[in-house]
């Protein structure tokens, strides 16, 4: 199992970089076959852009069930959650 | 020749059209080293952040765009005042040194901070491109005291935060030919107002594309808070950014004002007006927020999509 605290890259996340390297950091802990818990402590907001750009590529990277089993979100407001499934949704209508 | 530039009384949000006209021909004048240009700011009585930022940005296009060969700046005490209120006196100033130099202007940038009171604070955010130094402020310094300002309401802090972090996005991602730009907030406990300025490319040319050819330009910056509309589909751009911003001022009874590329929006109170002004290069977004009753995105249902249902997420 991989931690990754996403506190560093906060309280807000609102550029490309950060959103590029949360992105590399998830995905080689998913590559390296370990299941990911992302701790969103400290986290108050992110832009959509973000969003989609981290977990929304994630997402149709790895499939829905692989995400659902392999990534596990924690301590997220419920604005992130929302925002994180924005993302997720705005990744999954532009791959149709 | 040059002109004396001077602008009105009033360099407030509710005189922007005015201030547009005034400012919009260095936008024709690049590269025309205008002999001896005088900006002239003496007959202000009244400004805010919108203002001002309008005044700072006009200087430096002209300064960085060749249009004036020398010039100078006029002022009266009350300008001296709110430039110093605002930490911004050396920075105008810098532009009209004898020996200037770009690289001081980034100094005086740097050289901004976050001015908390009991009554009012003023937080100015640089937007440096290609420099670790604006992440590092927000970070540091206008995030904390943001967020110690406004610690009584954790709602509040987010909602101020969620407009934030959407601007301050679109200018990185949309305004690429602008590298030296500030965002500022202004507030008090009951309202706060934010505002950016950028002369890269304004929303009207970069969305254009994004409608059919039968798109009036002033329907465009309408149409641009809508769901879904980018520049730039089949990125990571969701075209959420000014939607969001719009749903939350639209829901808290705040002020939203657009103006790119000679045409503006506003939004005030449930009503719109929208139409032709004087050509900006570029974006300017003006939003006033009140702050007794916060809203974030999940108060507003137009954020909620039933297919979020569908999502298998988990949120342990």
């Amino acid at each position: 199992m991989t931690l990754i605290r996403l506190a560093e890259y906060g309280p807000i996340i609102t550029n490309k970089d950060s959103g590029a390297n949360i992105y590399k950091l998830i995905d080689e802990a998913y590559q390296s076959n370990s299941n990911v818990i992302i701790d969103c402590d400290g986290i108050i907001t992110m832009a959509t852009f973000c969003a989609k750009q981290i977990f929304g590529m994630l997402y149709l990277r790895i499939g829905e069930e692989l995400f659902f089993q392999k990534i596990k979100i924690i301590n997220a407001n419920p604005d992130v959650q929302l925002i994180i499934k924005m993302g997720i949704q705005s990744a999954i209508e532009e791959s149709e | 020749m040059a002109q004396e530039l001077v602008y009105p009384k009033r360099m407030t949000l509710n005189f922007a059209l005015n201030i547009i006209a005034k400012s919009e021909f260095i936008f024709y004048s690049k590269n025309k080293q205008i002999k001896d240009q005088v900006i002239c700011v003496k007959n202000v009585q009244e400004a805010n952040i919108f203002g001002l930022l309008i005044i700072y940005k006009v200087i430096e296009f002209a300064v960085n765009n060749g249009c004036f060969n020398g010039g100078k700046l006029r002022y009266n005490n009350y300008m001296q005042k709110m430039w110093e209120q605002y930490n911004f006196f050396d920075l105008m100033n810098a532009f009209f040194v004898e020996n200037f130099e770009e690289k001081n202007i980034s100094k005086e940038i740097k050289g901004l901070d976050v001015q908390s009171r009991n009554n009012c604070i003023i937080a100015p955010q640089p937007l440096l491109r290609d420099d670790v130094y604006s992440d590092q402020y927000l970070k540091t310094k206008f995030l904390p005291k943001i967020r110690e300002y406004y610690k009584e309401s954790d709602k509040a802090i987010l909602m101020i935060l969620t407009c934030f972090s959407e601007i301050v996005l679109n200018f990185w991602e949309h305004a690429k030919e602008d590298n030296k730009s500030i965002m500022i907030a202004d507030g008090n406990k009951n309202t706060i107002e934010i505002a950016c300025a950028d002369t890269g490319d304004g929303i009207i040319s970069t969305l254009s594309n994004s409608f059919s050819k039968d798109t009036k330009k002033e329907d465009i910056l309408e149409k641009a808070l809508e769901k879904k509309i980018t520049s730039k589909r089949l990125t990571n751009h969701m075209g959420f950014g000014l939607f969001v911003i719009n749903e939350i001022v639209k829901a808290v009874n705040g002020k939203l004002a657009l103006f790119s590329e000679g045409y503006y929006y506003e939004y005030n109170g449930g009503k719109i007006i929208k139409g032709r002004c004087g050509y900006w290069k570029g974006t300017i977004i003006y939003l006033s927020l009140p702050l007794k009753t916060p809203k974030t995105l999940i108060d507003l249902t137009s954020m909620v999509e039933k297919n979020h249902e569908k999502l298998k997420i988990n949120f342990g």
